[in-house]
């Protein structure tokens, strides 16, 4: 019996709602393993990429939950890691670069039955496409962004991120990078995200159950996944984040509804590093705030009656 | 192959750097290293105490941290840590043309490397644990710690 996957506000029923179904998120049909998540396509990402880990954490989270390709949209951005809708058997749409949030929001709007994983890199995230970031966090969209945050644009060749660390030598920044680094879970935090956690990829197991709570999360969930680039970034590599990263879930007297607490870890970043859900709170999302849905239902229900006939028949020439 | 006496680390290290081609024992004992700490990522603690009595206590420390067997580590995963230290190579890229930094070639060396290790590591246990091990090892990691110390090992 899969686990119970967070609802998709089906037209009708609060936005926030249990996803219908049966047994599980897929009504109660077949069981959903990983495997119904493979693509034909191989990944191009250079062997030993965090990427590896993080496509397989997400197709298990899936599973999991119960949640069939079919019923999820994955919606990327441009980097090596926004590849992977190709890689992944389920709905997908690559944008342009550091719009992908902006496009998730339009299709949560359009279809809120759907569950919504934003996959992109931290260039994409939180560099050109920082303004989409910031405003998804305060507007509480019910959606979970990934993040493989490698703290350097990889898919160009190695220039310095939103995210590199300050006198990081890149092409880009030969001296050393010159400024402070984005730490995204704080800039999150004071945007004003309900749901914000780290993981890292060389930890997969301990990222499943991340990511399950984050797709689970009514509301933005963000998952900062500290992902080693192998080949162009060697000084942020599996050794350097496995020796700082901590689970924040096991200090003792741990509580991730706690602001106070959450402001102090999601501000950590140095010789330790918390992984885990960092901060939590539930808050009404923003499809809960917007009237037309509940009037009229998401437009993915539509039929003939809901709309007048002359743009019924500009929809029916425009898509067929 | 049967177990004999614990290696020196030094000879672990030799043996490693002539199968591997390593230009020195520091080089051929950071892959050493990187090689115990994925593997305890991806076998269980049982398993990596066994494989740490069979080892020197400067090897088999690096099993003491990570063991738990993580069942979603990758063959990529694995190899990942290794790929991590490894110089970048410039190959031909045939989508732009020219000559660009890349890893591609990476991986058979870290194959190379990782089945020197293994060859090592597998005097170090019982042939019933040996099994064990390679049942727990992702994938194609799990080929090479069974070709190990064979041919072309």
């Amino acid at each position: 019996m899969p686990e119970t996957a967070r609802g998709g506000g089906a037209a009708g029923g609060a936005p926030g709602a249990a996803r219908p179904g049966g047994g599980g998120a897929n009504g109660g049909t077949a069981r959903v393993t990983p495997k119904d998540f493979d693509s034909e396509h191989r990944p191009t990402w250079c062997p030993g990429c965090g990427d590896y880990a993080i496509l397989t954490a997400i197709k298990k989270t899936l599973a999991d939950l119960g949640i069939a390709p079919h019923q999820v949209m994955i919606i990327s951005g441009i980097g090596c890691g926004s590849k992977l809708p190709d890689y992944i058997h389920a709905n997908g749409f690559m944008t342009i670069h550091g719009r992908p949030l902006a496009v998730a929001t339009g299709f949560r709007l359009a279809n809120p039955e759907m569950t919504v994983l934003v996959v992109d890199g931290d260039g994409d995230a939180y560099g050109i496409g920082g303004n989409h970031f910031i405003h998804t966090c305060r507007r509480n969209i019910n959606l979970t962004h990934i993040v493989q945050n490698n703290q350097i644009y990889a898919l160009t060749k190695g220039q310095y991120s939103p995210t590199s660390e300050q006198g990081f030598v890149t092409t880009t920044s030969p001296d050393g990078a010159p400024e402070r680094p984005v730490l995204p879970t704080a800039l999150a935090f004071a945007a004003g995200a309900t749901f914000i956690a780290r993981a890292f990829a060389g930890r997969p197991q301990h990222m499943v159950e991340v990511m399950k709570e984050a797709v689970r999360h009514p509301g933005y969930a963000l998952v900062d996944v500290m992902q080693p680039c192998v080949t162009f970034n060697k000084l942020n590599t599996y050794e350097w984040y496995d020796q700082r990263a901590y689970d924040a879930a096991a200090e003792p007297g741990y509580d991730p509804a706690d602001p106070v607490q959450a402001w102090e870890r999601v501000n950590q970043w140095g010789d330790r590093i918390p992984i885990g859900i960092l901060y939590r709170t539930v808050r009404p999302t923003y499809e809960e705030g917007v009237r037309a849905l509940q009037r009229h239902g998401p437009p993915a229900r539509w039929t003939e009656r809901d709309l007048p006939g002359e743009v019924w028949d500009a929809m029916v020439e425009a898509f067929t | 192959m049967e177990r004999g006496r614990v290696l020196e680390a030094t000879e672990v290290y030799a043996r490693v750097r002539e199968v591997a081609g390593h230009g020195s024992d520091e080089e051929a004992a950071g892959v050493v290293r990187r090689v115990l700490r994925s593997l305890a990522r991806s076998v269980p603690g049982h398993l990596c105490g066994r494989l740490a009595q069979g080892l020197p206590a400067e090897l088999a420390v690096e099993l003491e941290d990570a063991c738990g067997g993580d069942p979603l580590v990758e063959a990529q995963g694995f190899i990942g840590p290794l790929v991590n230290v490894m110089d970048v190579e410039a190959g031909y890229d045939q989508s732009l043309g020219g000559l660009d930094l890349s890893a591609v070639y990476a991986d058979d060396d870290a194959s190379r490397w990782v089945r020197a290790v293994f060859a090592v590591l597998k005097e170090a246990v019982d042939a019933p644990t040996r099994d064990e091990i390679e049942r727990h090892l992702p994938g194609e990691v799990a080929g090479w710690w069974r070709e190990a110390g064979g041919e072309g090992a």
